[in-house]
């Protein structure tokens, strides 16, 4: 049965995927299926193969210890992901970088 | 389409250190889902709240979890998260001071931190961890592994009866406790909302799925769907389990908020008052 939600994509990372399939399981739907082939990191991931089924209800991303899967419903949600990343990540991982180029110079303990 | 690759989840973008990810667990470790629950309480109280949280932690799988946030955390020694939590709360009671530790680390090493921070109705979160047994030396009994079950160091069955937690701290004097196990993902999140806006000690018991050990040794399911589905089938709300008999409810995790009052003094403001009496008589 077709849904009256259309989903955009079901992001799985391939980075952060470690292939436990509770995402399958959680789903009521019976939206993802285990991929044939194997990723750089050796993992069958899940994919949608159904994805006109799924109904945006988020079990299989909630299940997903790993942080690597989320239901993106539409263009405003991908938006936010990216002003997430812009606002949170880049500047935290500037920090970082920093950190580590004071700690290869020796001088670590002027920071902070 | 957002590319795969390096793909991250929004709240772990906005929350974690991705740059340390994936995290240590195994696969289908329950603990990622604690780490969830925890950050969508956190988003739903906004930005304020997180800022003022500082996270403690003992030695364990489960002392990981906290590790992975951007905040303050302290990774302390096995079984004393809550006692650094105390002097931490003590000398700044403005912060919230969230506490994930295992059952092992909490009711087994720490057992007598535990049951003071309660008398003390201390304001401290305390969530703990519990997927019955020692997961990270490799799968020995805890104060929570079920009667005759077998781990490393019960080969021929577990003959110790095991803690009931919610009854512990009751008895202790705390005023929040609540237990929900992995599957129950909306209700721990709300508890944990509950939990960090109380004033005194709250408890939360997490029953995770640990496929790994506990898995392998007690449950026979080495898949973690399998541990989920068992979750789910043998959980029993509060209000149903009233209703039965011991028997019925042999092996099985009562879930549900089990305590929630209001009439007991939080200790920091007992240390204020004390603070104010001693300023009075001049000293
Ligand atoms: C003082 C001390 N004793 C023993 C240990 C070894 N040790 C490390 S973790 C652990 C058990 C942890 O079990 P639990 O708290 O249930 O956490 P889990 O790994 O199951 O999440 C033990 C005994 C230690 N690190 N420090
Ligand atoms: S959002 Fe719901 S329906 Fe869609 S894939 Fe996930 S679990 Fe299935
Ligand atoms: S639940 Fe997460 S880690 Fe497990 S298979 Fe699905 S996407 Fe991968
Ligand atoms: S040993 Fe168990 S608790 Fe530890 S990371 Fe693995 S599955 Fe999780
Ligand atoms: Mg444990």
């Amino acid at each position: 049965m077709a849904s009256q939600v259309k989903v955009q994509q079901i992001a799985v990372s391939d980075k952060l995927c470690k292939g436990c399939y509770l995402c399958i399981w959680a789903c009521p739907w019976d939206v993802l299926e285990i991929s044939e082939e194997r990723n750089w990191r050796g993992v069958k991931k899940p994919y949608a193969a159904r994805i006109d089924q799924c109904r945006a209800c988020r079990l299989c991303e909630w299940y997903c210890p790993d942080f690597a899967l989320q239901v993106i419903v539409d263009e405003k949600e991908k938006r936010e992901l990216l002003e997430v990343e812009e606002k949170y990540e880049r500047p935290w991982l500037e920090r970082v970088r920093k950190r580590d180029e004071i700690i290869k110079e020796g001088v670590w303990w002027l920071e902070d | 389409m957002i590319p795969e690759a390096e793909f991250e989840h929004v709240l772990a973008k906005k929350y974690m250190r991705t740059e340390i990810m994936p995290h240590a667990f195994c696969p289908g470790c329950g603990l990622g889902i604690i780490e969830r629950m925890i950050l969508m309480a956190f988003e739903e109280l906004g930005q304020e709240e997180w800022d003022r949280t500082v996270f403690v932690s003992g030695i364990g799988c489960s002392g990981w979890t906290p590790l992975y946030f951007r905040r303050d955390a302290a990774h302390t020694l096995h079984g004393r998260a809550l006692a650094f939590a105390t002097a931490l709360k003590a000398s700044r009671p403005d912060l919230n001071v969230v506490v994930v530790m295992g059952d092992g680390d909490s009711m087994g090493i720490g057992g007598n931190h535990l049951i003071h921070a309660a008398r003390r109705n201390i304001g401290i979160t305390a969530i703990i961890a519990t997927n019955m047994l020692y997961s990270l030396t490799g799968g020995q009994m805890s104060p929570t592994t079920p009667e005759g079950a077998r781990t490393n160091t019960t080969p021929y069955g577990n003959i110790e009866p095991n803690f009931d937690l919610m009854e512990l701290l009751k008895a202790a004097g705390a005023t929040y406790l609540a237990r929900w196990t992995t599957y129950h993902f909306i209700q721990a999140k709300n508890s944990i909302k509950k939990a960090v806006k109380h004033k005194g000690f709250a408890a939360i018991e997490i029953v995770f799925q640990c496929p790994t050990y506990a898995g392998r040794y007690i449950l026979n399911r080495p898949d973690p769907r399998d541990m989920l589905q068992w979750f789910k089938e043998n959980s029993i709300p509060l209000g149903v389990a009233k209703n039965k008999s011991p028997e019925e409810l042999k092996g099985k995790i009562i879930v549900g908020e089990y305590l929630h009052r209001t009439d007991r003094k939080e200790y920091t403001e007992r240390l204020r008052e004390l603070e104010e009496r001693a300023k009075g008589k001049g000293r």
